[in-house]
């Protein structure tokens, strides 16, 4: 087969010309540490890797979530815990008034130290995160307890009424996992679960109490007073439970913010399998593909060195 | 006396053709880097003989005729081979175009479509702050924005294919009336005897670009003249008659017609071409309306996914039952339409009722983005990903048939090369060969002309 120039240079620019744009190719390729720019690179990965990339996101979103739910938590553990400590320290008073050695007196201070854990409680019942108050389920722009202008002992025994709803805020932690991140107001503090104005069997309303209790010490009343203790352990359940309801809630969340955290680990390494460069392999056939071009350039200089002219 | 005259004739004969032989040579060593020569060859052949008491004598050497080397098998090939490189070629920059478009990054759609989600997400934790509220806003024109810009894009470069038809248009009107210009010539040299072998190449080779670009057959009549046609059939050029492309534009898009120099014409579709033109005309007509029929589909479901659970929330404002995105009626178009309708952060509906802290309408639309709502197969990502992952196979195997092509004309090309192309090497030791003819030859002459002098001196 007779060779002419033409079929030389030809097949010689051809062939550097591919050469070249892989060795192009390849340069991208580790400058950039990606393989998968483009979907042409590899369309088989392109699915895989787009749908981690958007798992990946979506992770970062739920751990924002979790953070700010965790973060709402400890704010109301802290509520809750001081909700406790004002009736352990009413019990307390209530056991001292049974003392017979306090007089009337000692009494109606200790009434004056119970009207303001009662204005305590309250200020922790319509507390504020961020300016929003925490116990009023979805209304937090509206101050969840307020006093009774209708309250009068025997007819209406209601010193606060509840002015939020009974919205249950919840936060999606993982795809299709909801938890609620805050505690119904009215029945924490006044025991009335299902909104019908009177605390449930069992439960109490905690404004009403203490206000029973201060009346019960201004009117010397040391028996009544007594009565109530009960009442007022009972109390102390009903916030410790939700306390204790809370703290699961914290730890379920940072064990899924544990798992998330992992799981996106996971995650990232597959996308990386999917879209980075392996830097060895990469250089390696870089280098193959200079060698190759340095041999094409030095073909290419030998032929032009060579003419039958030479030798005529 | 009448020998030594014919030797004389023979030595005149045999100087002449060496002359002619290294002429011939020469005009090939000329023609080394012209695409599509053929490489001539003088045909030798004596004269007859005659005949004296009985014997016979030669008397000389003529040139017959100059051939070209030529075969037809490889340049029926190659023009068939031009043609699915032409096309592969002319796919390969609009479909990257499309490839770059639709992008895999993480600033294509399905990125934004995952931050629209995302930011419902976050507004999920906080209902009712307003920041929240207009990056869902902010982020939900990103999205629709990058919808726009997409069917823009995509439409641009459906108008850069019609802009690249009409400029080849020019072209190959000119190449056609060069070739019934060639025929012409071919015809009328032929009848007369004479060759007409560069005129071949040229017409050769203007069949070959005509392939590339329009995927021509062709076939050579009696009378040298070559009849073009289209795929479809329709004829380009019919012996000395050509006929010419035009072009109007149909809805924006360029459409052809052939029209005759006796002024018929003909509506071409784009199924009649080959070559080049059915390569642009394949990604403007079937490949981009595909994506954005994708596009539009995905545009689609997203507006009434999105709307449908807005309208069954209520904004900070008390008002329920608005559309979070403009709605649309029809799904043709949607991607290019798509627009947020809400202007006020307090519009969105993040919750079931209108309490600040309600945020159960703003979860409900966070957990869209893991859906399968497409045909009730698909995320909006997934199927975002299969689109793009389609382009994807379209580039890689259209550059592979691309590469597959180029390599087999190059081989094709050194194949007609080295039956028809001009080797140096093979030049130069023609042209020592026939200049040791021609020396010869003159020695022949010489030599006569001695015997004849010391003829003459006889007489002295």
């Amino acid at each position: 087969m007779k060779v002419t120039n033409m079929n030389t240079y030809r097949t010689l620019l051809s062939q550097m010309d591919r050469t070249s744009s892989e060795l192009n190719q390849s340069r991208i390729t580790s400058a950039t540490g990606k393989r998968l720019t483009k979907a042409s690179d590899d369309p088989t990965s392109v699915r895989p890797a787009m749908l981690a990339r958007e798992r990946i996101q979506g992770a970062d979103g739920f751990l924002r979530t979790m953070a700010s739910g965790l973060s709402r938590l400890d704010v109301q553990d802290t509520n809750l815990g001081q909700a406790e400590n004002l009736l352990i320290r009413a019990s307390e008073l209530v056991v001292m008034s049974g003392n017979g050695a306090y007089s009337a007196a000692d009494r109606l201070s200790m009434a004056d130290e119970l009207k303001n854990l009662r204005e305590s409680m309250l200020v922790v019942a319509n507390s504020q995160v961020d300016g929003k108050y925490a116990f009023a389920g979805y209304a937090e722009n509206t101050q969840p307890f307020s006093a009774n202008p209708a309250y009068n002992p025997p007819v209406d025994s209601r010193p606060m009424l509840y002015g939020g709803d009974q919205g249950s805020v919840k936060l999606e932690i993982s795809p299709g996992e909801q938890v609620a991140v805050n505690i119904d107001g009215q029945s924490l503090f006044l025991g009335d679960a299902d909104g019908d104005g009177n605390p449930d069997p069992g439960k109490v309303d905690i404004f009403a109490l203490l206000a029973r209790v201060e009346e019960g010490l201004r009117s010397n009343d040391q028996a009544g007073v007594s009565a109530e203790l009960d009442n007022l352990k009972t109390a102390l359940e009903q916030v410790s439970g939700f306390r204790s309801q809370v703290g699961n809630t914290a730890s379920r969340l940072e064990t899924s913010r544990d798992a998330m955290a992992d799981v996106q680990v996971d995650l990232k390494e597959l996308l990386s399998s999917y879209e980075d460069a392996d830097l060895a392999e990469t250089l390696t056939k870089m280098m193959q593909q200079e060698q190759a071009l340095q041999a094409a350039m030095s073909v290419t200089s030998r032929i032009s060195k060579m003419s039958i002219l030479d030798y005529l | 006396m009448g020998g030594l005259t014919s030797a004389l004739n023979i030595g005149k004969t045999s100087l002449l053709t060496s002359q002619k032989t290294i002429e011939v040579t020469g005009n090939n060593i000329a023609n080394v880097n012209t695409p599509g020569y053929s490489r001539q060859i003088p045909i030798l052949s004596s004269y007859p003989t005659v005949q004296i008491n009985g014997q016979s004598f030669g008397t000389g050497v003529k040139i017959d005729q100059v051939m070209r080397n030529h075969d037809t098998f490889l340049q029926r090939q190659l023009g068939e081979r031009s043609a699915t490189a032409g096309e592969a070629d002319a796919r390969s920059m609009p479909l990257t175009q499309v490839e770059q478009v639709i992008s895999i990054s993480e600033s294509s759609i399905a990125g934004e479509i995952s931050r629209f989600f995302d930011s419902w997400q976050e507004l999920s934790t906080d209902p009712s702050n307003s920041a929240l509220r207009n990056q869902v806003l902010q982020r939900a024109q990103t999205l629709s924005g990058n919808f726009n810009s997409t069917i823009r894009e995509l439409s641009s470069a459906q108008e850069d294919i019609n802009v690249t038809l009409e400029s080849k248009v020019e072209a190959v009107n000119f190449k056609l009336k060069e070739i019934a210009t060639l025929n012409q010539r071919i015809a009328s040299l032929e009848t007369k005897g004479q060759g007409a072998l560069s005129d071949r190449d040229r017409r050769d080779q203007l069949v070959t670009e005509l392939s590339s670009s329009l995927g021509v057959s062709y076939f050579e009549g009696d009378n040298g003249m070559v009849s073009l046609q289209l795929p479809g059939g329709h004829t380009l050029v019919q012996d000395s008659t050509a006929m010419s492309l035009e072009t109007q534009r149909v809805d924006g898009n360029v459409q052809f017609s052939l029209r005759a120099p006796s002024g018929g014409s003909v509506a071409l579709i784009p199924g009649n071409f080959g070559g080049e033109f059915r390569g642009l005309m394949s990604v403007r007509d079937s490949h981009i309306p595909g994506v954005v029929a994708d596009l539009d589909k995905l545009a689609y479901n997203l507006l009434n996914e999105v709307n449908t659970l807005h309208q069954s929330g209520s904004g900070l404002d008390g008002v329920s039952g608005r559309d979070f995105f403009t709605p649309l009626a029809v799904e043709a178009g949607a991607a290019s339409q798509i627009a947020v309708g809400l202007t006020q952060g307090n519009q969105l509906a993040a919750g079931t009722g209108s309490a600040a802290g309600d945020n159960r309408n703003a979860l409900n639309l966070a957990a869209l983005s893991s859906k399968k709502v497409i045909g009730g197969t698909e995320t909006f990502t997934g199927f975002y990903a299969n689109l793009a992952s389609r382009v994807g196979i379209d580039v890689q195997q259209n550059s592979l048939t691309q590469m597959g092509s180029q390599d087999s004309l190059l081989q094709l090309q050194n194949r007609r090369d080295s039956s028809a192309g001009v080797s140096l090497e093979e030049e130069m030791i023609n042209l020592i060969m026939f200049q040791k003819g021609f020396e010869a030859s003159a020695k022949l002459l010489s030599t006569v002309d001695e015997m004849m002098d010391s003829l003459l001196s006889l007489k002295r």
